[in-house]
């Protein structure tokens, strides 16, 4: 049994690594992630250094790593959960019952309560949270509702391609809360499940499937299904763009142009640190990313045409 | 720590002496177009001759100081850091303006009191240095170097370069045609001498009841003597010792006639155009500072600055914006290319490395630092 000093202790050694110049800057999933792979690939000289009199000599390896890792989670819990919690809770879902057509008639408190389950699943699972930065990014600074709002606006080529062209004739604050849901629902791709490929059966996530042969798509399918058994109220629709988003858009359907969307905002909220001053002489941060992203668009994956409405966009608002 | 205190002071010290010498300048040249008192001038000369000491020892000072700092310094200070326009500004200023008009004032040659003869010709040599006054000028230039209206260095550097080859150039100008253009107005006395001499030859001096009604309407004559009997004088005693220094006007005596013959008006013209020359250089000073600097800014060094945090700074991303009406440009051409395959390139490359490694960020060396 750890006495309080020993888990004071353990605290204060985690603030030291949270106030390490490298990390400090870092958003706290990112710090998780870090900390938990300097851990991994250092466990043999960390055992030996936990055992000195300046760190942890009378406590157990094991009792050290529970510790400090919950210490962890509980940290990124009390900064990450909150900003998802009150989306789930404060949204109006019964949006959802427009996306497959009429008919659907499902209570917003049963999809709360199963997007509430929902997540917290995905979050319990480290491989799935590290997925979760740029959700929390694009939550946080309200993303999808400024682009979303200069959209609808605008009802230029991106309102064509995400409402006209998709089908999906809601408002626009519908669809702010509909991006943010797909959000929440691609981080599920990284989940391992059983998956046979070429004979073999192993537990797989999106990742592992890259490197297997055949398409990830045959994986998707896979996927599909284990996510339609967690969010059964959630239109199929909306679940295949969630998990197609995480797909280049080679990979992709035409009719999936809200996955390439979201595939897009994910590269560029995910290590997102927002600019405190543009200097002057430098493009806004959104803009060059844009434009960046354009001339990489092959090797990432991206949608040109997607990319371009975005850069013009961002260069018009000065993001 | 207390070095770069006193330093501190020192430098401000320097920046108001700065500003109050421009504003000194000004005043100086308003004194003589509109004919000060005496006394307003004499205080007007003091303080020139004090800038020109706290200047004079500023130049000195700094010289020492970038001598002993490190090898070179002095030549450092001197072409790099705008030694000599501190040294243009002070010393020939002080040997060749202040100090003689100061030693003038003191020896009572020019405040009005009894002149002596080797005064006098003190006074001669400094009216003929005096084009020097010019030289002032340059001071306007130790305003640039103390007023940054940027950050960045290399547009501090550039407009100061600049700004000092233009005025210097002015300066040059200005002195070159004030020594053959009769800036000291001593070739003007020497004709109005001459003319006022011939007058009196010419003149027959009998008819002087003729003379005297001619002087009387001629407005450089302040008074006319016949002998020792004052004929007219057109300002009282008083007031012409409170306003007349032994500079400002001549006597001449021809024929038992003694003239007092005024020459405020050659003074006048003389600081009406170092007035204009004042501004012109204050106006190429800050249109330097204010419109060039701006250019250079936009232009050049804000173009640098970006593109120096986007070679060096891993996760710096921002791209630089290409002006279409300099896009061919050099340094444009330069953007260009960091921003269409540099930044592109570089992304690529961190995106590689996060997916092919498990990103460390520490190592065990920064735990050292736990619980001590």
């Amino acid at each position: 049994m750890l006495s309080e000093e020993d888990i004071k202790k353990i605290n204060d050694f985690v603030d030291h690594l949270i106030g390490l110049p490298n990390i400090k800057n870092e958003p706290m999933l990112i710090a998780e992630g870090l900390i938990l792979n300097f851990l991994v690939q250092n466990t043999n000289q960390l055992k030996a250094t936990f055992k000195t009199p300046q760190f942890f000599p009378h406590l157990e390896w094991n009792e050290v790593i529970q510790v400090l890792i919950s210490n962890l989670f509980d940290r990124v819990s009390n900064e990450i959960v909150p900003v998802f919690s009150s989306f789930i809770e404060n949204t109006d879902f019964t949006f959802l019952n427009k996306i497959d057509g009429p008919g659907r008639n499902i209570p917003q408190e049963y999809h709360q309560e199963q997007l509430s389950n929902f997540f917290s699943i995905i979050f319990q699972n480290k491989d799935v949270r590290f997925q979760l930065n740029s959700a929390y990014n694009i939550f946080k600074y309200s993303i999808v509702e400024k682009y979303f709002t200069e959209i609808f606006k605008r009802r230029e080529s991106l309102f064509n391609e995400l409402v006209r062209v998709q089908k999906i004739n809601i408002e626009c604050d519908e669809y702010i809360n509909l991006i943010k849901l797909v959000f929440i629902i691609k981080t599920a791709a990284y989940i391992k499940i059983p998956y046979s490929s070429s004979g073999v059966n192993s537990k797989v996530n999106i990742i592992d499937s890259m490197k297997m042969p055949g398409k990830p798509t045959k994986f998707l399918n896979a996927m599909s299904i284990h996510v339609k058994s967690l969010l059964p109220n959630i239109p199929e629709r909306l679940l295949n763009i969630g998990l197609s988003s995480n797909l280049k858009e080679s990979l992709t359907e035409m009719e999936f142009t809200a996955a390439r969307f979201v595939f897009i905002l994910h590269a560029r909220f995910h290590n997102y640190k927002p600019v405190q001053r543009i200097d002057r002489g430098a493009e806004s941060p959104d803009k060059s990313w844009f434009a960046i992203a354009r001339k990489n668009a092959d090797y990432h994956g991206f949608d040109k045409r997607l990319l371009d409405a975005l850069y013009r966009l961002a260069g018009d608002n000065n993001w | 720590m207390v070095n770069s205190k006193i330093k501190n002071i020192l430098e401000n010290f320097i920046l108001v002496a700065i500003l109050l010498v421009v504003i000194h300048t000004f005043l100086y040249e308003i004194s003589i177009y509109y004919h000060w008192t005496i006394y307003t001038r004499n205080i007007l000369i003091f303080s020139g001759l004090v800038f020109d000491l706290v200047f004079s020892i500023e130049f000195f000072v700094r010289t020492i100081a970038a001598s002993k700092i490190k090898e070179k310094g002095f030549i450092n200070y001197w072409f790099y850091e705008r030694g000599w326009v501190d040294f243009l500004s002070s010393v020939p200023l002080l040997l060749l303006d202040s100090g003689p008009s100061v030693y003038i004032l003191l020896s009572g040659a020019v405040a009005g009191g009894d002149g002596v003869i080797g005064t006098l010709n003190v006074l001669k040599v400094v009216k003929a240095i005096r084009v020097t006054r010019i030289l002032r000028l340059v001071r306007i230039l130790k305003i640039f170097g103390k007023i940054h209206n940027t950050d960045s260095k290399m547009a501090q550097h550039h407009t100061a370069t600049l700004s000092t080859t233009v005025v210097f150039t002015v300066v040059l100008v200005l002195l070159f045609f004030s020594i053959f253009n009769d800036g000291n107005g001593a070739l003007e006395t020497q004709k109005r001498k001459i003319q006022y001499e011939k007058f009196l030859v010419q003149k027959n001096i009998n008819n002087f009841t003729n003379i005297k009604s001619l002087f009387m309407a001629d407005k450089f004559v302040l008074s006319l003597y016949k002998g020792k009997k004052v004929i007219f004088e057109k300002i009282d005693k008083n007031t012409f010792n409170k306003s007349f220094s032994k500079d400002d006007y001549f006597i001449l005596i021809k024929n038992g006639i003694t003239l007092t013959i005024s020459i405020v008006d050659i003074h006048k013209r003389i600081a009406s155009t170092h007035l204009q020359n004042f501004f012109i250089i204050i106006f190429i000073v800050i249109s330097i500072m204010v419109i060039y600097t701006r250019h250079f800014a936009q232009n050049i060094s804000d173009l640098v600055h970006i593109l120096n945090k986007g070679f060096r700074k891993k996760d710096y991303n921002l791209q630089i914006k290409i002006k279409d009406e300099f896009k061919n440009d050099e340094i444009f051409k330069l953007a260009q290319f960091y921003n269409n395959a540099y930044l592109p390139a570089k992304l690529r490359r961190i995106h590689s490395e996060e997916e092919e490694t498990n990103k460390v960020a520490f190592s065990m060396n920064d735990l050292t630092d736990f619980n001590k």
